[in-house]
């Protein structure tokens, strides 16, 4: 059975186009979520909150590590990893106008800046689970020293608060109206095929029709 | 690098009643510091770790010190010496408990000036803390003791989270199992606490010992009527007979029917960061007759969970042997 041509202008397009397949919707929730529990068991007792955080971090912080994981050897291996990174078409599309393939150069630069510092969380943030005892070991501070444990708790700080920001930039534009398809998507999966042509290079982008 | 010379310089200020104090630690906040007996505060400062920039005197403050009898119990102020505490016949009658715990503090110099509140609320002694390093408790991010090298003979056996530091009190214990309330006052009003609500251990905020805010004085003690009379035990054992710290205490009152246990409350210091109060044990020993057999029940009981470090193993047979002789000898 063939696929309909959803990429062929259509004067009044009225069918839908697959943004985001189920898998990746749950991936981008579960990450959300957790996210949202780190930086509330992170930053809540500073703030006066108290109550026990630390249980909750860490396992949160292990399964964000899971997720994280999973995304880039789905991203690698299944997926167009190079359609998240920025390129020279980017950079012509920005001064030019022209329309983006699936995702926009803005938000290919919010992706690689949200990874660099999920990473360096992450990566800081399992250095540290050397300092408290979990089921699998018993805390040692001593594997590093304590200048270099200085630095990692600061690059893990400066991760988690410059995410604070990040996580404000994109809740502000997942609730902007003129963004609202794209959050819909993250919901649903779809975007309506008048949508996708208005806003996306049909070349650069081959999107399958929604099931 | 601890330096035992002298007090680094502070703002003095000896308040006479309760509000001015609350007025003064509003206008500093987390800057000013509260002294009661000063046996502990007096430490900190010259050793240069605690640099308050304002200390407020409370020992001149009439309204909080005293024992008074009241309809529902007794209340002691905050200021009370643990020798008027320990003389007092309203409590060596009804809560002999804190009068045998109180008896048990450091040594009778030290009893003269130190307060119930000071006592009750006071920090950890571990070791790696008190020396001035950058430990958890002192708002760093290691803990020195609970290291493959660190030296945690007196530290914790439960609840211990990131910090392994214990609760070095005599007097909470005793307040524990009387069931005690803790009145805390601030210049927005007061709120009286239990001991599970008043004690914190580091889960909950790994730099305190008690849930007492900033802005908030100590103000008194209320013990309830409900343990008055009871059957009570205290015992403390240190590697001094005084002026050193328990190295596990326990303090339990229980109401006896002939022979039979019918309610208990027991509490042990020494072995986590907050007085440990031990409702399984609790609950078994509701019902049962007061024997040997009850008693060394209770005791294994009671260490069930217990997590040792490298060094303080030697806790776990002392804190089961004080609990079945606290079941076993309580007396009324």
């Amino acid at each position: 059975m063939s696929t309909p041509d959803i990429t062929r202008p259509d004067p009044a397009p009225t069918g839908r186009v697959l943004r985001h397949k189920l898998i990746d919707r749950i991936y981008h929730w579960l990450m959300a979520l957790s996210v949202l529990i780190l930086m509330a068991t992170a930053f809540l007792p500073i703030l006066g909150w108290k109550f026990e955080w630390l249980d909750l971090h860490w396992i949160t912080g292990v399964v964000l590590t899971l997720a994280v994981l999973f995304h880039i050897i789905r991203a690698v291996c299944w997926q167009d990893i190079w359609a998240m990174f920025l390129g020279g078409q980017d950079l012509r599309d920005i001064t030019g106008g022209g329309k983006p393939g699936k995702y926009t150069p803005a938000q290919k630069l919010y992706h690689l800046g949200v990874s660099l510092l999920i990473l360096a969380a992450i990566g800081t943030g399992l250095l540290m689970l050397l300092k408290i005892d979990t089921p699998w070991w018993r805390r040692d501070p001593y594997w590093f020293s304590d200048t270099q444990w200085g630095v990692i708790y600061a690059i893990h700080g400066f991760g988690a608060m410059a995410l604070i920001t990040m996580v404000m930039i994109h809740i502000y534009f997942a609730l902007r109206p003129d963004e609202w398809r794209l959050t819909r998507s993250m919901f649903r999966g779809w975007m309506t095929s008048k949508e996708y042509l208005d806003h996306h290079d049909p070349k650069r982008w081959k999107a399958k029709e929604d099931a | 690098m601890v330096v035992k010379d002298m007090m680094p310089n502070f703002e003095l200020f000896q308040p006479t009643q309760v509000k001015d104090a609350l007025a003064i630690l509003d206008s500093y906040g987390k800057d000013a510091w509260k002294m009661a007996g000063g046996y502990d505060s007096l430490v900190w400062f010259k050793e240069r770790i605690k640099r308050p920039k304002a200390v407020i005197d409370l020992s001149g403050i009439a309204e909080m010190q005293g024992i008074k009898e009241t309809a529902d119990g007794v209340e002691i102020g905050a200021l009370t010496t643990l020798t008027d505490i320990e003389n007092n016949s309203i409590i060596k009658t009804k809560y002999r408990l804190l009068a045998d715990a109180v008896a048990k503090v450091a040594s009778p110099q030290i009893r003269h000036a130190g307060t119930i509140g000071g006592n009750a609320s006071q920090d950890a002694r571990c070791l790696y803390y008190r020396y001035g390093l950058p430990c958890y408790r002192a708002g760093g991010t290691t803990c020195y003791a609970d290291t493959p090298e660190g030296i945690n003979r007196e530290h914790a056996l439960f609840e211990s989270d990131r910090c392994v530091a214990v609760t070095p009190s005599d007097g909470a214990p005793a307040l524990v199992a009387l069931d005690a309330k803790y009145v805390l006052r601030s210049s927005s009003g007061e709120r009286v606490v239990g001991s599970e609500e008043f004690y914190v251990g580091p889960k909950i905020d790994i730099t305190h010992m008690t849930s007492t805010k900033p802005e908030e004085i100590l103000v008194a003690i209320r013990i309830p009527n409900t343990w008055a009379g009871s059957h009570f035990y205290f015992e403390k054992v240190a590697d001094r007979n005084v002026w050193d710290f328990a190295l596990v205490n326990v303090a339990a009152a229980l109401k006896v029917q002939n022979g039979v246990i019918r309610e208990s409350r027991i509490a042990c210091g020494g072995v986590s960061a907050v007085p440990r109060r031990l409702t399984a044990v609790e609950e078994i020993l509701k019902g049962q007759p007061m024997n040997e057999t009850v008693a060394k029940l209770a005791g294994n009981s009671a260490t069930r969970g217990a997590r040792p470090l490298n060094y303080n193993g030697f806790k776990i047979p002392l804190m089961a042997n004080l609990v079945t002789r606290a079941v076993r000898d309580a007396k009324a």
